[in-house]
């Protein structure tokens, strides 16, 4: 088939789809800064597909691509070397992006959490802000709160989960 | 597989995923520690990404406003 019939469909996915394609990717990747180049990825390879003509449903194809390069992506990440695992986990930079859609879905989030941070029970609450914030180690955090080292990593895994609750609840 | 069954699936990942952040928070994972945390990272996609969406909530965490409520220890 004539490469730009591949060409019209794909651009017919990216203004019928585009928006619910990065949501997709963003509710399954959380790092922003990734999903441009993954939505990137899954556009380049619909390009590549040879018979677009006998995709029934180009609306699923793309979801299913998606996943693909999700899968893809995350197993490369998982592919590293241990050290190399451990950098890119830790230093996920919350990098600038320019896209309204992204900034949107994010703005969101960020409500959510919010909303979340007032939920927590006082305790939890200032784990987190005195680990995350102020960058306390777990040993300042239990003298200041008064409880043992123990419950200080009980207390931010709470946090998080109830964090992640809130963010999933939403999905 | 049945939507129950991955949903709690899913709550266990989260759950042991938060629990290595704060392990990693701690500083407390020795050798033996870290070979366990690489090891369950790569279990399986899900437990990745799991992992990395708990990291990005915490990246997201210096924008939250902690409001006039809670303990203020300062």
């Amino acid at each position: 088939m004539p490469a730009q019939d591949a060409q019209a469909l794909i651009e017919g996915l990216v203004a019928s789809h585009g928006d619910q394609l990065r949501r997709f990717l963003l509710a399954r990747v959380r790092n922003i800064a990734d999903v441009p180049d993954i939505t990137q990825e899954v556009y380049l390879r619909l390009l590549r597909v040879p018979n677009v003509e006998s995709i029934r449903s180009p609306e699923a194809y793309l979801f299913t691509v998606a996943q693909h390069v999700l899968q893809q992506h995350t197993l490369e990440i998982a592919a590293l070397p241990s050290a190399e695992l451990e950098k890119v986990l830790h230093t996920q930079a919350s990098a600038a992006h320019s896209d309204p859609a992204l900034e949107v879905v994010a703005a969101q989030c960020l409500d959510r959490l919010q909303e979340t941070l007032e939920k927590l029970s006082p305790k939890t609450r200032a784990v987190f802000m005195l680990s995350r914030r102020d960058g306390l180690s777990f040993d300042e955090i239990a003298v200041r709160l008064g409880c043992s080292r123990p419950m200080v990593k009980k207390y931010l895994m709470k946090a998080l989960l109830q964090f992640r609750q809130r963010l999933e609840a939403a999905e | 597989m049945d939507h129950q069954v991955r949903s709690k699936m899913n709550t266990q990942i989260y759950e042991e995923a938060c629990a290595w952040f704060s392990e990693c928070r701690a500083g407390d994972l020795d050798d033996a520690g870290r070979r366990e945390f690489d090891r369950w990272l790569r279990k399986s996609p899900e437990h990745l990404s799991s992992y990395l969406e708990i990291a990005a909530i915490w990246n997201d965490g210096p924008s939250l406003d902690p409001g006039v409520s809670g303990p203020r220890t300062s």
